[in-house]
This record gives structure tokens, C-alpha cells and sequence, in this order.
């Protein structure tokens, strides 16, 4: 009797405990994941390494993905973050809706001064693209309003900034590398006491080469092409 | 000893009354149809956790089955811990139920209604890890409490379908066609089963009663042979 009653309370055992266990990995982020935790905006407050695993499309005036923590790597993984705005045209003669002015909206943005590198995906359809101190490498970001991609005391390279209303590609106390910048409503790169080489813009604001880059406060470049010519 | 007999008599009827009845408790029921579009034959996985998975091929029809507690009636996210999820390929004879923590959200959009449900798996290392069952699909408003509606891609969502095993080294995803709603009471789909933990208590309550009774029978001295 006693060996029944042990076989039966270790089947009940059995039965009842899941195996579960925990070892360090990359935190995946999707449209689910984001609804099951409250909705957008879906805010990183912990270190570590995050990585999209689908798209996330974002409602109307809220951001897409805030960074509260320093020591955050979002790998998007390919996928997208994609806002409400839509524009369509090219050059001056972009035009958006769905403007959420006065309240700028985000697709990805960190606070409070903490810094993040942000990779491998598209941003879309926001006041503003990605919006981050750190670093941004293999962004795509379009139909953006005000800029696609800002980067602020880091760096950002290998990105691609096309068809956003204003700006392209805004950097500041930064180094901007590889970049591309064309079709964008204002500037290719808006630039302040940073350096930027290897660029390429075209065909931005009034397709003249001097408003394919904006530059301020002390800024130092070699080596970039703004409508097929150095600059 | 009869005192004791009678106790697990009163036990054993509580438990197989709980094993057998507790399934037909009402509970609300969402039922989501589709076909799958990429299996474990298309290099995905091949799943471990869950070898039935390996089985289902590209164009299979499947349901997912939701059962919880209380209504959802209006937008809103619905934490629905404690009901039961369960992905099912019949042509694959594939399941999954090994659901823990499950949500399900509900958000206007223009004219229709964004559902966004997830279900973690107790399975691999963790639900943020990739082991979930992901789902967002939209349907018409006004038909989130319908027997039937059509389910629609939500744009730049896709695949609408994504089951994540072996810490999303499975990959199993699938299109979303119909989303239907049951109340209590109208469930038509399969008869429901019986849960098998109590069912197994039941049984082993049932055994230690029978082996009650063959001691009591064969108990030796002035007992014996006076039944």
C-alpha cells in the first residue's frame, strides 16, 4: 500500500509540474507580446538584448518602442515598426497625413540619456524614425515627417534614409559612415559638431547640391557625394 | 475499517464528480480556423518539444480554441490565465496545449477590429524567449461576439499565425479565414473531454477502493468466510 500511495503521488507529480527553466537569450518582441504587455508604447526599462521577431504596427499619436534603460541592443531583425503616417511624392514635393502635430510620435526612441544601439529594420510612418543616443546601424527608415533617423553622441552607419518629409538623417556630437540619404523633402543629413564620411545624397530638398546637407556648430566631412558630386 | 471505507467512498465521488462535471462548466469559447503556410517542412524547427508538430504540412487546416472564464464583449486586453488553448492540425493529428499565461486584445481600427492573442508555452526557456503561440488578424466590428466572421490580414502584420517551439527554432506559421464566438451553453464543437487530472485521481481513488474492499474480504479469523 505504502509503494501505491509513492507511485500515485509521483504521477500527480509528474502531471502537474511543466518543465521549466531559464537561460540567458534575447528577449522577442512582437505585435502579440506588445498587446499581451499593455499596448504601445512598448517601453525597454531593463538591459539587455532585445530582438523583434514580426512587425509591429503602431496606432495613431503614441511612440512605437521606448528605450528607458541603458545597455539595450534592439536587433529588429529585418522587420519593421511601421506608424500611421503615410507620404507620398518625393523631394519638396513629399506630403504626408495623418500628422500627429503638436505631439510627435516616435517609432523608436530612447530617454533620459540612455543610450542604445538600434539595427537591421525599417522604421516607418512616425513624426520621427528612430530617435536614439547610441547607435543605429542598418536602419531603413521612410515615409517619416519630420526626420528619419536622428542620432545624438554616437554613431550611425550603413543607414538608409528616403522619401521622409524634412530630413533624412540628423546627427549631433556624432559620426555619421556609409550612410544614404535621397528623395527627402529637406536635407539628406542635418549636421551639428559631428563628422560624417563615406555619405551619399541625392536629389534632396531643391535637388541643388547645396541643400543636400545642413550644417551647424562645428562639423567636419570627407569623402561624401551630394548629387553625384564631392561634398 | 467500515468508517474508513465510507470516507473514501465520499472522497472518491467528490473526485470523479469534479473530473467528470468540471468540463462541462460554462465557459465562453473563441475558435479560430485557418490553413497553415509554413511547416517544419519548410526547415523550420524540426520541432523537439513537440514531435506531433513535425506532421503538419503547408495547406493543412487548422483551429485554434480558446476557453476562459468570464466574456470578452469590448475592446480591450483580456488576461485569460487559467483557460485553455489549444492549436489543433487534425489532418496531422498535431496538438499543442501546453499553454500557460494567455492574453487576447481587442482594438478598434476604422472599421474593423485588431485581435491580438498570445499564449506562452511551459515549454523551452521561456515565452520571451520563443516558445508562444502569436496570432493578429482583424475582423468587422460588431462581429467580436459573432458565430461567425471573416478574418482579415492586418496590414504589414504578417504571418497572422506564428508558433514559436524549441526557443523559435520552430517556426510554425498560418493564415487566419474564419473567428467565431461561442457563449456558455453553445459550444458545437467537439465533445468536451474530461480533464485528465481528475479523471486519474478518480482512478486511483477507485483502486485504493477496490483494495480496501479485497482486504476487508479476505480478512482471516472469525471474519472469514462471513460475507
Amino acid at each position: 500500500m505504502h509503494k501505491f500511495t509513492l507511485a500515485a503521488v509521483s504521477c500527480a507529480v509528474l502531471l502537474c509540474c511543466a518543465p521549466a527553466f531559464a537561460i540567458d537569450g534575447q528577449v522577442l518582441i512582437n505585435q502579440s507580446t506588445v498587446m499581451a504587455a499593455g499596448g504601445f508604447p512598448y517601453k525597454i526599462t531593463q538591459p539587455g538584448s532585445y530582438k523583434l521577431s514580426g512587425n509591429l504596427v503602431v496606432p495613431a499619436n503614441t511612440n512605437g518602442i521606448v528605450i528607458e534603460a541603458n545597455g539595450v541592443t534592439l536587433d529588429l531583425n529585418g522587420f519593421a515598426v511601421s506608424g500611421p503616417l503615410s507620404c507620398t511624392g518625393l523631394g519638396e514635393s513629399i506630403s504626408c497625413s495623418n500628422d500627429p502635430e503638436p505631439n510627435p510620435t516616435y517609432g523608436i526612441v530612447t530617454t533620459n540619456l540612455d543610450f542604445a544601439t538600434v539595427k537591421n529594420g525599417t522604421v516607418s510612418g512616425f513624426s520621427g524614425g528612430l530617435n536614439i543616443e547610441g547607435i543605429a546601424e542598418d536602419i531603413f527608415a521612410t515615409s517619416n515627417l519630420d526626420y528619419g533617423i536622428s542620432v545624438s553622441d554616437g554613431v550611425m552607419e550603413r543607414c538608409a534614409a528616403n522619401f521622409n518629409r524634412d530630413t533624412g538623417l540628423a546627427i549631433a556630437a556624432s559620426a555619421a559612415l556609409q550612410n544614404t540619404a535621397n528623395f527627402n523633402g529637406e536635407y539628406g543629413l542635418r549636421a551639428a559638431t559631428s563628422s560624417f564620411s563615406s555619405n551619399v545624397f541625392l536629389a534632396n530638398g531643391n535637388d541643388s547640391p547645396g541643400a543636400q546637407i545642413l550644417l551647424t556648430a562645428s562639423v567636419s566631412g570627407n569623402n561624401n557625394s551630394c548629387n553625384g558630386s564631392a561634398c | 475499517m467500515g468508517t474508513v471505507r465510507r470516507l473514501l467512498v465520499v472522497v472518491a465521488s467528490f473526485i470523479c464528480a469534479a473530473g467528470l462535471l468540471a468540463p462541462l462548466v460554462s465557459a465562453d469559447e473563441v475558435t479560430i480556423s485557418g490553413t497553415i503556410s509554413q511547416s517544419t517542412s519548410d526547415g523550420t524547427g524540426p520541432a523537439v518539444n513537440n514531435p506531433s508538430l513535425n506532421s503538419i504540412n503547408d495547406g493543412d487546416a487548422f483551429t485554434v480554441t480558446l476557453d476562459f472564464a468570464g466574456s470578452v464583449s469590448s475592446p480591450g486586453t483580456y488576461d485569460l490565465t487559467g483557460g485553455t488553448l489549444v492549436f489543433s492540425d487534425p489532418a496531422a493529428s498535431a496538438t499543442e496545449s501546453a499553454f500557460d499565461a494567455i492574453s487576447l486584445s481587442v482594438t478598434p481600427d476604422g472599421g474593423s477590429d485588431d485581435i491580438s492573442l498570445l499564449g506562452c508555452l511551459t515549454t523551452g526557456s521561456g515565452c520571451l524567449f520563443g516558445n508562444y503561440l502569436s496570432m493578429n488578424f482583424a475582423i468587422p466590428s460588431g462581429d467580436l461576439n459573432a458565430a461567425s466572421a471573416p478574418a482579415t490580414l492586418i496590414s504589414g502584420l504578417y504571418p497572422p499565425v506564428d508558433l514559436l517551439e524549441d526557443d523559435g527554432t520552430t517556426d510554425i506559421q498560418g493564415l487566419v479565414t474564419t473567428y467565431s464566438y461561442s457563449p456558455p451553453g453553445s459550444t458545437t464543437g467537439n465533445a468536451p473531454e474530461p480533464a485528465s487530472l481528475p479523471l486519474l485521481l478518480c482512478g486511483l481513488s477507485l483502486l485504493v477502493l477496490a483494495r480496501v474492499g479485497r482486504k476487508r474480504l479476505t480478512l482471516p479469523g472469525r471474519f472469514a468466510g462471513r460475507t
